[in-house]
């Protein structure tokens, strides 16, 4: 198993953002993580990047905690992780620096197949600044990929480019979770799909029997959250 | 490793950038004010002394308050949790942060000190040891710049651990006050052990002699150097507890 929550809780003061969470996902999946706002989503992928500690319960992921494995899972967190005046040969120089496992050749092929303009972060448009991140993250050999609203807030023309960079990205050994709104253009990504609500674990089924059952995976989020 | 770690230290530079540019134009005009706003030399002595001590004063502030509302900006960023998630090790983290406001502020005393002394060996005709002032100011650098940097450091590590629980006001009045005891029992302790080394002969001293028409000498004065081994172990302690520390913080 790459990762495995037991009884996970997590309070931020008197908030409970998650409670008693119970996940298992082997190596190589696609998981949807997906639920409405303040679901617990972000938390969880937090915790398993190893930004967060459980307040009970216990994460594994690669086999240890989270932060032992760092190095191995590529995280892209929600607020962005780039500062105003990061152009893409300096994104290209912090990330060669940081991650051993970074792959300069697929960064660069990706800011062009994304059509990343080559300017500060500043100045790009939520868009184009989410395709340098995406760019940046998927260019990481990465056992693990946590991908935390990777199409939030984004027209539709960057939308459908981020998917076809994570499709293009993509290695079958590696298990990518992705947290999104967006599930209606996101769904033909995933294999499984688990939905939180109020920091629980509600459904969590592969993607595939909704389909044979007649069901798409947005049709679900309705089912479940209206 | 040294990749990682200079890759840190250049997103600290990046970060000073601007402050170190502020500080240069301070050094400037810390200089040049007095020598056209003075109406004679005596007046010129007292006001280089006195911009250079305020300059001093300022400059520290500064830093200190600017990198740590950087620091809280940031950790409000992604960066900050791609930093946190990043293989580099808790101690390069630490040491890359503490070296980049206390690198900027030695180099900024030792060119102001030297700056200042120079104009005052120009104006005054006095031989102007500016080697010496740049190892005073390197002095002075060890035993506050330095411990002060990891002093600031850790506490914002300190706070930063305890945010998530919602605590950070009580961990600051903690720090503060565990900040106040230690200080005290330095002090203690630097007036108990002072002067039992050989002191060292770093610090030139421009006087002015009345007595003798005004003429300016410079005499050298010994300062006590076990001040700045306890304070250079001060900031050692800091920094080792800023990075166990580290590995606890929360985002």
């Amino acid at each position: 198993m790459v990762v495995r929550l037991c009884g996970v809780t997590k309070k931020y003061g008197r908030v409970e953002a998650l409670r008693g969470v119970d996940l298992e996902i082997p190596c190589g999946q696609v998981v949807g993580l997906l639920g409405p706002n303040g679901a617990g989503k972000s938390t969880l992928l937090r915790i398993l990047a190893g930004m967060c500690f459980p307040s009970t319960g216990t994460v594994e992921v690669l086999g240890g905690p989270p932060r032992r494995h760092r190095a191995r899972i590529a995280f892209l967190p929600e607020p962005g992780c780039l500062l105003p005046w990061m152009t893409p040969p300096q994104v290209e120089r912090l990330a060669r620096g940081l991650f051993p496992d970074f792959q300069v050749q697929r960064f660069r092929e990706l800011l062009e197949f994304l059509e990343v303009p080559a300017r500060p972060a500043g100045t790009l448009s939520r868009g184009e600044r989410q395709r340098l991140e995406l760019a940046l993250i998927t260019s990481r050999n990465a056992d693990l990929y946590l991908l935390d609203e990777p199409l939030g807030g984004v027209d539709l023309v960057s939308r459908r480019r981020i998917l076809q960079g994570l499709i293009r990205t993509w290695r079958s050994e590696a298990t990518t979770i992705i947290s999104t709104h967006e599930v209606h253009e996101a769904e033909g990504l995933f294999e499984r799909v688990v939905f939180l609500n109020q920091g629980r674990v509600v459904l969590d089924e592969m993607a595939e029997n909704l389909r044979a059952q007649g069901r798409s995976v947005a049709e679900t989020f309705m089912e479940v959250f209206s | 490793m040294t990749r990682s770690f200079g890759v840190l230290i250049w997103l600290e530079w990046k970060r000073l950038q601007t402050l170190a540019a502020i500080l240069a134009v301070m050094v400037f005009l810390t200089v040049l004010i007095p020598i056209f706003f003075s109406p004679d030399r005596i007046e010129l002595f007292g006001n280089l002394y006195g911009a250079r001590s305020a300059a001093m004063a300022a400059g520290l502030v500064l830093t200190l308050g600017l990198t740590v509302f950087s620091w809280a900006r940031e950790r409000r960023t992604g960066l900050f949790q791609m930093l946190l998630g990043s293989p580099a090790s808790a101690a390069q983290l630490v040491l890359a942060r503490f070296a980049g406001p206390a690198a900027l502020l030695a180099v900024f005393l030792v060119v102001l000190n030297v700056a200042t002394d120079a104009a005052l060996g120009h104006f005054f005709q006095a031989k102007a040891h500016l080697g010496l002032s740049a190892l005073a100011m390197i002095y002075v650098s060890g035993i506050t710049v330095f411990p002060i940097c990891a002093w600031v450091l850790l506490g914002f590590i300190f706070v930063l651990t305890f945010r998530s629980s919602g605590v950070s006001l009580a961990a600051m009045l903690v720090f503060l006050g565990g900040s106040g005891t230690l200080g005290a029992l330095i002090v203690e302790l630097l007036n108990t052990i002072s002067g039992r080394l050989a002191k060292l002969v770093i610090w030139p001293d421009f006087r002015l002699q009345p007595e003798q028409g005004w003429t300016c000498v410079v005499k050298v004065e010994q300062v006590y150097q076990e001040p700045l081994w306890v304070m250079l172990g001060v900031t050692l302690g800091c920094l080792v507890l800023s990075g166990v520390l580290w590995r606890e913080v929360e985002v």
